[in-house]
């Protein structure tokens, strides 16, 4: 009956409902929350129902009540906004409706929550309405998402999304110097809304906002303002980090940076931020190794300081990372890891490598931390061994290995390491280190195709979800490797090639037998079964990417996979017929009897999804006005009241 | 006159979100940091646009206090100072440090996948926040600045709380954050000095209620769980990762181990062991029996309760089960509970809060039909039990720290208004002290009375009894002169000769005059013979002289009379005085304007 409700308009099925959305519109005394439901269930409504949404997205109507003041009214509205901005078609009501000026205004909101939401709104219809990629960057995983979702994005007016880039890029020039020293706070708010877009966008969008906000980045930085300085190194570093245009107002940030920061390179400084961990010395020290490994002169005019400095940093950073506090410890050891990432970024490794501290310094430095007894240190330690992956690659070109003794010791950590953080880093460093491998080399090393198999096994059986989460992300890279026929692992984010095997379907059998070795297959279908949610919908997802890749053949496939008599296989055995005594089972047949699209439609719905539905609310409203009337209505209030 | 003021910025007459803003001799001193589980908008953070619209937090704030590791009472942390934006010192104790982190992380993980949250929380937000953490230890002073003292007392109510005390110069605050003024199972009472302060800042939850104690509330925890499992049925207790869940283990490892049971409890999350290595670590912080016993056997290594693998939940037979999240809206504790909510012989018990909208809310609303995702319904035809284990201090409790340390003045917050004005008219009663309950938002401005005691010359003492007064009594206060000095933090009372003598100055002597035109055609001496006459007429009891050098003498003031040189007819008075007489010349020249009476 799903169906017959889309067919018909809401107002024929449920008139209450828009009664209801009227009445609350138009009665100026009524509470703010209960508007701010109104207005959120008029946006998840949108799709069916377009006769109220003049009327409850028009701002005026809530400022002239001066409801507008409240943030949950605010709040609502963004909320309501970003459902409706889910279908395409909203984006010409959007423009036509001139919500675009407001929605712009809350980006700055004196509410956090307000402010923030209205950021990933902002991010979310730049990106969403985006047109597809044509060279260079790739399409946001987002919308990798969506196409594996089976919604494809309808065609829309390009007008109106250049419109609404052309709204950003003009609101850009003009908010982001901050008019007084009050509004610093906003400018901070904005540059990080920027550094968040430029991460994101594709070329043509990517090149028009940072053209507009190219001229305000120069003008933050001549005015220095000291508590900009962490959001502005944020915005140069992601801008950097893509392309190498528009050199000459990068050069022109450094610099002033530079003179800002003033000895932003001596020795006080560097030990200052070892000691402190905050986020703003930490971006400061990144600026900092930035410039000292930038071979040229133009933008690193303390050449002469360096080689005093580094032998200073080297002894400072020896004693810091055996420290008594965990905390400088940390720092240390995520700086090592950082200035391994940096030198890798720099163009020219032999010109910069003197200026760092050398890999055989860092890594028996590292090697330690592992041992540390604060879970902290050995996740950074993992993560900043990872980082200094790359940075062999880069200076040798060769294949990039650890030593072995290294490799045992991160096995061991994700066996028996007690805290979920050093975990998820031992499954992210062997992640990092197959894509590297797999993407400079014809031929991985034996070690890490000794190594992954167990590495997939026990990261896709821990008790973190992250850690599985992470997990199949290595099963991804493997998937997508031993399917495309060759090592080169695609980008992450590559739209997917699907790889036709009609011609060699024997190497597919190969494949899928390699798959099934390894563990990626069991390792996806456990973690299909998973109770949390986000492993579920990634086992779900590479399934049906598997699943497809399968169906390009037209031979039938023989290869098994391994039941077990517990947990997973118990699901699939109640779900499959005829399973109920096997010990293994087809791949393919297997991947064809579970309803995947069914799962995953499932899946793809947060964890909130029950908490946030209408029908939810009102069951619980229901219900509330049943307990109140109850004579023991006082056991009911102590459970709100008794927090812990 | 110095003044005290407190504005609770989350936690004024209502319970969440505990921040409050103490301002005491010049210092301004956060107390807690919590969020509300309850909302995901604004309402969740206190409002720290009260300090923001002003400038930064950093600069604003001279620390940031703990009190224990609650998320309605550090939640908001990693929010605040790597968020809004705070670099200064936080401190709280060594167990609440090493805690606070795996509650927050417990949080993150939970909201990271919900579309409704604004996302605040990353591990590495929570791990730089935990990098500005000072720890605290109980009872040792700890000098946040030349001026600013803290020191923490023991707190009870859960692992590592602490209740602390502020204080600058001879002025201080106590706050108490959450305790529990009798010891339970694992975790003693609280206790504090008679430290007499300013104000005593007090959670009042339990505010009318007299709890029966935590020991009937376990009683019939165990008979619940013992029933279900005795007709063979399974029972689900969802958790969060640390706190309840350590104490709701000891409660059946020890009940299982007396009554010999047989059935298996199992644990689902893989924090177990990091919380049960942190009870073990801080077992100084637990009560007396649980150290005693450590030496026997460590309480925490539990014999009874196993880890829990998702494939037993469909194992045949009794069994109780500890799963996260605690309210039952996702993971592990959601899967279980979705297959034995159809079997009338299973039980779930809820020891704790849940947010509107969870599953867990439903339930304990009474919700029978619960519609699940994909557009299923589930029966609910399992027992539903809630439980209250938390340890907050009743009104009984509250009334017992007041006579403890004798404060000057009460301040409720962390509990609901219409309870809050009982307690307080109660304290006012009983106690004779003003008692407050500002709401969030709101300050409450307290004036103090800090008494400055200083040292006295003896040389001094006796010169005032020589003036025939008698000795400084408390009650009869008098006026005395001397010179104040201040020299390395004392302060002394001496004469001035001998404040002159230690400083080494010279004395100068100052004097005022002053010229009076007087119309008045008679002579010279004439005319100061009747000021004479009309001083002494007006000034009984003063030494009034009329000196044969044609000049009147009022203690210290000379007067002089000389003619003017363009008016015969009128006279001018020359009248001077040095400046301890000041009072005396001014009278004395206000009253020879006027004139002198005429010659009756």
């Amino acid at each position: 009956n799903t169906e017959a409700y889309r067919r018909t308009s809401l107002h024929e099925s449920f008139p209450c409902l828009l009664e209801f959305i009227s009445s609350v519109t138009h009665n100026p005394t009524t509470d703010p929350a209960i508007i701010a439901f109104m207005i959120k269930l008029t946006g998840l409504l949108a799709a069916t129902d377009h006769s109220t949404l003049d009327q409850v997205f028009n701002t005026k109507h809530w400022q002239e009540s001066s409801l507008w003041d409240d943030p949950s009214v605010k709040s609502g509205w963004v909320h309501g906004l970003r459902s409706m901005m889910q279908h395409p078609r909203a984006l010409s009501f959007f423009v036509q409706s001139e919500l675009m000026d407001q929605l712009l205004k809350l980006q700055t909101d004196p509410s956090l929550f307000v402010a923030s939401s209205a950021n990933q709104l902002l991010v979310h219809i730049l990106l969403f309405y985006q047109p597809p990629a044509t060279n260079g960057k790739h399409p946001t995983p987002e919308v990798e998402d969506r196409t594996h979702n089976g919604v494809e994005p309808p065609p829309f007016s390009s007008t109106d999304y250049n419109a609404v880039v052309m709204a950003i890029c003009v609101y850009l020039r003009e908010s982001l110097p901050p008019k007084e020293q009050m509004n610093l706070q906003d400018s901070a708010r904005l540059l990080k809304l920027v550094a968040q877009i430029l991460s994101e966008a594709s070329p043509p969008l990517w090149g028009q906002l940072f053209e507009a906000a190219c001229g305000s980045l120069e003008d933050l930085v001549a005015a220095g303002y000291s508590q900009l300085t962490l959001p502005l190194i944020e915005v140069i570093l992601v801008a950097h980090r893509y392309v190498q245009i528009k050199v000459t107002v990068l050069h022109k940030c450094y610099q002033g940076l530079l003179k800002w920061t003033g000895s932003s390179t001596n020795r006080s400084l560097i030990s200052v931020q070892l000691r402190e961990g905050d986020a703003h010395n930490r971006c400061t020290l990144n600026f900092t190794v930035y410039i000292l490994k930038c071979p040229s002169q133009s933008v690193c005019p303390c050449g002469v300081l360096i080689d005093l400095f580094l032998s200073d940093l080297a002894q400072l950073v020896s004693k810091r990372v055996c420290d008594l506090r965990w905390e400088v410890r940390d720092s240390t050891v995520e700086f090592l890891g950082q200035q391994a990432t940096q030198t890798s970024f720099s163009v020219d490794p032999c010109q910069s490598s003197p200026l760092l501290l050398e890999e055989r310094s860092t890594v028996p430095l590292l090697r330690e931390a592992l041992q540390d007894q604060e879970s902290y240190v050995r996740a950074s330690a993992v993560s900043a061994l990872a980082q200094t992956l790359q940075f062999c690659l880069v200076l040798f070109s060769s294949t990039v290995c650890p030593q072995a003794d290294i490799v045992t010791k991160l096995l061991e950590i994700l066996c028996e390491d007690t805290e979920g953080f050093s975990r998820r880093a031992v499954v992210q460093f062997f992640t990092s280190w197959f894509s590297h491998t797999s993407s400079s080399s014809s031929s991985l090393p034996p070690l890490l195709m000794t190594s992954v198999p167990s590495v997939l096994s026990r990261g896709s059986s821990d008790l973190d979800w992250e850690v599985k989460v992470h997990a199949l992300e290595l099963a991804k890279l493997l998937m997508d490797s031993t399917l495309t026929g060759h090592t080169g692992a695609p980008h992450p984010y590559a739209a997917m090639s699907r790889p036709t095997f009609s011609a060699l379907d024997s190497s597919l059998e190969d494949a899928l037998k390699k798959l099934v070795d390894s563990g990626v297959v069991s390792a996806l279908l456990s973690g299909l079964f998973d109770c949390d949610r986000p492993v579920g919908l990634k086992a779900c997802q590479l399934l049906i990417r598997l699943r497809e890749t399968l169906e390009t053949s037209a031979e039938e496939s023989a290869v098994k996979c391994g039941l077990p008599s517990f947990g997973w296989g118990l699901e699939i055995r109640a779900l499959v017929e005829n399973l109920s005594d096997a010990e293994s089972v087809n791949v393919r047949e297997v991947l064809r009897c579970l309803d995947l699209e069914g799962r995953l439609d499932f899946l793809s719905q947060s964890s909130d999804h029950v908490q946030n539905s209408p029908l939810s609310l009102l069951k619980d409203i229901l219900t509330a006005r049943g307990v109140h009337s109850h004579p023991n209505a006082g056991e009911g209030q102590e459970v709100i009241v008794d927090c812990y | 006159m110095p003044e005290i003021r407190v504005t609770p910025l989350g936690a004024g007459q209502d319970v969440g979100r505990s921040c409050i803003l103490v301002s005491i001799g010049g210092k301004n001193i956060m107390l807690d940091c919590g969020m509300h589980m309850g909302y995901n908008d604004d309402r969740r953070f206190p409002d720290f646009s009260y300090i923001t619209q002003n400038g930064r937090l950093t600069d604003f704030l001279d620390c940031v206090i703990i009190s224990h590791f609650h998320l309605d009472h550090c939640g908001a942390l990693p929010y605040m100072s790597e968020m809004v934006g705070y670099d200064g010192p936080i401190y709280m104790t060594h167990p609440t440090k090493a805690i606070c982190p795996i509650l927050l992380e417990d949080f993150r993980k939970i909201t990271v996948d919900k579309k409704g949250e604004t996302n605040f929380f990353t591990s590495q937000m929570i791990k730089d926040c935990m990098k500005k953490v000072v720890p605290l230890n109980l009872h040792q002073t700890v000098q946040v600045d030349d001026e600013l003292e803290i020191k923490a007392y023991y707190a009870g109510h859960v692992l590592g709380a602490a209740m602390v005390q502020i204080k600058v110069g001879s002025e201080s605050v106590v706050y108490t954050g959450d305790y529990n003024m009798t010891p339970d199972r694992h975790l003693g009472a609280a206790w504090i000095d008679k430290c007499r302060p300013d104000i005593l800042i007090s959670e009042s939850t339990y505010a009318t209620t007299i709890r029966d104690s935590k020991r009937c509330r376990e009683r019939d925890f165990l008979k619940k769980v013992h029933e279900s499992i005795e007709r063979g049925g399974k029972v689900l207790i969802p958790v969060f990762a640390l706190g309840r869940a350590q104490e709701l283990c000891i409660l059946l490892e020890t009940f299982w181990e007396r009554m010999n049971l047989k059935a298996p409890i199992y644990f689902s999350t893989g924090l177990t062991e990091k919380a049960n290595h942190y009870y073990k670590l801080f077992i100084t912080w637990t009560n007396q029996k649980i150290r005693k016993t450590f030496v026997q056997r460590n309480m925490f290594e539990f014999k009874h309760i196993k880890p829990f693998d998702r494939s037993y939940a469909d194992n045949p037979g009794p069994m109780v089960v500890f799963a996260t999240p605690g309210m039952l809206h996702a993971g592990q504790s959601l899967q279980i509970f979705k297959k034995w909510a159809g079997n009338e012989k299973n039980m779930v018990i809820m020891p704790g809060y849940c947010v509107q909208g969870t599953i867990g809310h439903k339930i304990l609303n009474g919700q029978r039909k619960l519609e699940m995702e994909g557009r299923s319904t589930l029966d609910v035809k399992l027992q539903v039990e809630y439980m209250s284990f938390s340890a907050h201090a009743d009104a009984k409790g509250i009334m017992q720290l007041i006579r403890m340390a004798e404060p000057r003045n009460m301040l409720l917050v962390h509990g609901e208004a219409v309870k809050m004005e009982f307690l307080k008219g109660k304290i006012e009663q009983e106690f004779s002290i003003n008692c407050y309950m500002p709401a969030n938002g709101e300050t409450e401005t307290v004036t103090t009375n800090p008494s400055v005691p200083v040292d006295i010359s003896l040389n001094l003492l006796k010169r005032e009894m020589t003036l025939g007064g008698p000795l400084p009594d408390l009650k009869k206060p008098r006026t005395m002169h001397g010179t104040l000095i201040m020299k390395e933090n004392s302060l002394k009372l001496v004469s001035s000769e001998q404040a002159l003598k230690e400083l080494g100055l010279n004395e100068h002597q100052l004097r005022f005059t002053c010229r009076v035109q007087l119309q008045d055609p008679h002579s010279e001496a004439d005319t100061l013979h009747r000021v004479y006459t009309h001083i002494k007429s007006v000034l009984k009891g003063y030494t009034i002289q009329h000196l044969p050098d044609g000049t009147v003498m009022v203690d210290s003031i000379v007067i002089k009379v000389s003619a003017s040189a363009e008016d015969a007819s009128s006279k001018i008075l020359l009248l001077s005085w040095s400046y301890q007489d000041e009072d005396l010349g001014s009278f004395l020249s206000n009253l020879l304007k006027k004139g002198l009476p005429s010659i009756c």
